[in-house]
């Protein structure tokens, strides 16, 4: 069985190659629909980093076996995967988050955009205020003082 | 480093709505996505992936030793134990003063099942409001005609006064997106023709108008309940009536396993987006959905009320033109976390008329009630117990 499965290699931008079984890019809507339309060995992703691409590929690979191989006994690699995918975000910096949310919502996979956006909600929801948020994410605020403030009143009961 | 701009809605829908309202103040980016429709539409939608909060509404709650009674509405998240009293957003009912009548008329707001976080409350005679329990959002409504003949059965010429009072729907037409209200009523207890007569409120022309009623007649006192573009009533032969919120039409979508006589024991309501209907005869309470494709009805679950009886209440209180239900009210499945792998959800209840109102959890496993919280107040038998997901939805 091993030797049947068809292998497909994905370029990054900056020309970092990945060879991965065709189930791993199924992973992707963009990349399937790449994949049956052009069936070429290798496919160019412009849009993405090899730095950022090993990582989509590191989570496409890890959520592919797991289905494969889940059968039964779903529940026990469910938390398994649940916990594999802590670790995966835990030491990431928030720029990588950044690349990997941009990177999964243009290679369309909607289990990685939400694990990505959930981890920055996460750190918004850590914020103790509008400031910190600021801060933390590196937004520039194009509130005039006036604005600001009036925004704040507006919805002062919400910070009970 | 920024956010990638158009990214930033993916992320904040997966926020709280509170967390929302106080995140306006980050940037005018923020600001614009978080108040824009689109996104209201998009967060409800990745809201309603996890379980629901529940609202406790009493309508008559006694705020102090001295009997001050007032509307109390209440949210509570599943695994908290903090039972949130939200702020009153209606303003109090207006006793009403007619010539012909000894005392001024002072009825107390109920409320509809909930929409996409939005809930209605009313009183019978004057006065409609809905409301965002959580964004503080809410619109009144005018008078529907339905009050104006309601308030014509009090005149002293009027001898049919059956102290019947029908209960008004709230949902969503769910091709243009739309909200409405409707008023549907059996004629006869007003004088009138036909066998129903129904109104509907349009928020975006503002007014009531007519429409086309059912020509079967409805049972008293059930709230209408709302599912996928549809409001639903009990008929007098405990069939299911339907109204198609697009079309503004009138179908009997289905027979009821249901026997019970007492219209008081039987209710309708939706778990986990079924139309389930439920039917209790003292100690025993089934609930029962309806399946979408097939219309045939499943038995979900069949609850013993007398293992732990002191969380339910046996029979109705004596009292002369008592409302309400005297089910227990299945509030909701609990979807999500350790309740995901097994074989037949848990389910939340709650029972106004016990001695002592909780919201219970079910566990059909080892057919076993747990209590959520600890209640220091008064409830009123009127309470009702009703899912729904917080949103930051509202009408405009």
């Amino acid at each position: 069985m091993e030797n049947e499965k068809k292998m497909i290699t994905l370029k990054s931008s900056d020309d970092v190659t990945f060879e991965v079984e065709e189930a791993v890019v199924l992973e992707s809507q963009f990349l399937s629909h790449l994949v049956q339309d052009c069936p070429a060995p290798e496919h160019k992703i412009k849009e993405v980093t090899g730095k950022i691409l090993s990582k989509v590929v590191e989570y496409c690979e890890k959520h592919v076996v797991v289905v494969v191989d889940g059968g039964d006994s779903s529940s026990s690699s469910g938390d398994d995967l649940k916990k594999w995918d802590d670790k995966f975000i835990k030491e990431m910096d928030l720029s990588t988050v950044y690349d990997l949310i941009a990177a999964a919502n243009y290679l369309n996979i909607q289990a990685l955009l939400d694990l990505m956006c959930q981890r920055v909600a996460d750190v918004i929801t850590a914020c103790k205020d509008h400031k910190e948020i600021r801060e933390t994410l590196g937004i520039v605020s194009d509130y005039t003082a006036e604005e600001e403030a009036e925004v704040l009143k507006e919805n002062e009961w919400a910070f009970d | 480093m920024e956010l990638p701009h158009d990214l930033v809605g993916h992320i904040l829908e997966k926020l709280p709505v509170k967390s929302l309202l106080r995140f306006k103040s980050v940037s005018v980016q923020w600001k614009s996505t978080i108040e824009s429709g689109h996104f209201k539409k998009k967060h409800l939608v990745c809201r309603q992936s996890q379980d629901p909060d529940i609202l406790l509404i009493s309508p008559l709650e006694f705020s102090d030793l001295f009997g001050c009674q007032e509307n109390v509405t209440r949210t509570f998240t599943m695994d908290s134990s903090d039972l949130i009293r939200l702020p009153n957003l209606c303003p109090s009912p207006n006793p009403i003063h007619l010539d012909y009548y000894p005392v001024p008329l002072v009825y107390y707001y109920v409320v509809s099942w909930s929409c996409d976080g939005m809930i209605c409350y009313y009183t019978y005679l004057n006065g409609i409001y809905v409301v965002n329990p959580i964004t503080r959002w809410f619109r009144s409504v005018p008078q529907a005609r339905y009050q104006t003949v309601l308030l014509d059965t009090f005149k002293p010429e009027y001898q049919n006064d059956s102290g019947i009072f029908w209960k008004l729907g709230f949902g969503k037409d769910e091709f243009t997106d739309t909200y409405k209200l409707v008023w549907l009523y059996n004629s006869s207890d007003f004088g009138l023709e036909n066998a129903t007569t129904c109104e509907v409120f349009d928020f975006s022309t503002n007014s009531w108008r007519y429409v086309t009623a059912a020509s079967s007649r409805i049972l008293d006192e059930q709230i209408p309940v709302y599912l996928n573009g549809l409001l639903h009533w009990f008929t007098d032969e405990r069939r299911i009536l339907s109204f198609d919120l697009h079309t503004e039409t009138f179908h009997i979508i289905s027979k009821t396993p249901l026997f019970q006589e007492d219209s008081q024991f039987i209710l309708m309501f939706t778990l986990d987006n079924q139309l389930c209907i439920s039917q209790k005869t003292w100690p025993i309470q089934e609930i029962w959905s309806l399946n979408k494709s097939d219309k045939t009805w499943e038995r979900k679950y069949l609850l013993n009320l007398q293992t732990d009886s002191h969380l339910f209440a046996e029979e109705k209180p004596y009292i002369l033109y008592e409302e309400g239900t005297c089910c227990a009210i299945p509030v909701m499945v609990l979807k999500n976390k350790k309740n995901k792998n097994k074989k037949k959800q848990s389910l939340v209840l709650y029972d106004a008329r016990s001695k002592n109102p909780n919201l219970m959890v079910y566990d059909p496993e080892s057919r076993s009630y747990d209590i959520c919280f600890s209640p220091n107040y008064e409830v009123h038998y009127l309470t009702i117990a009703v899912s729904y997901f917080p949103s930051l939805i509202s009408i405009v």
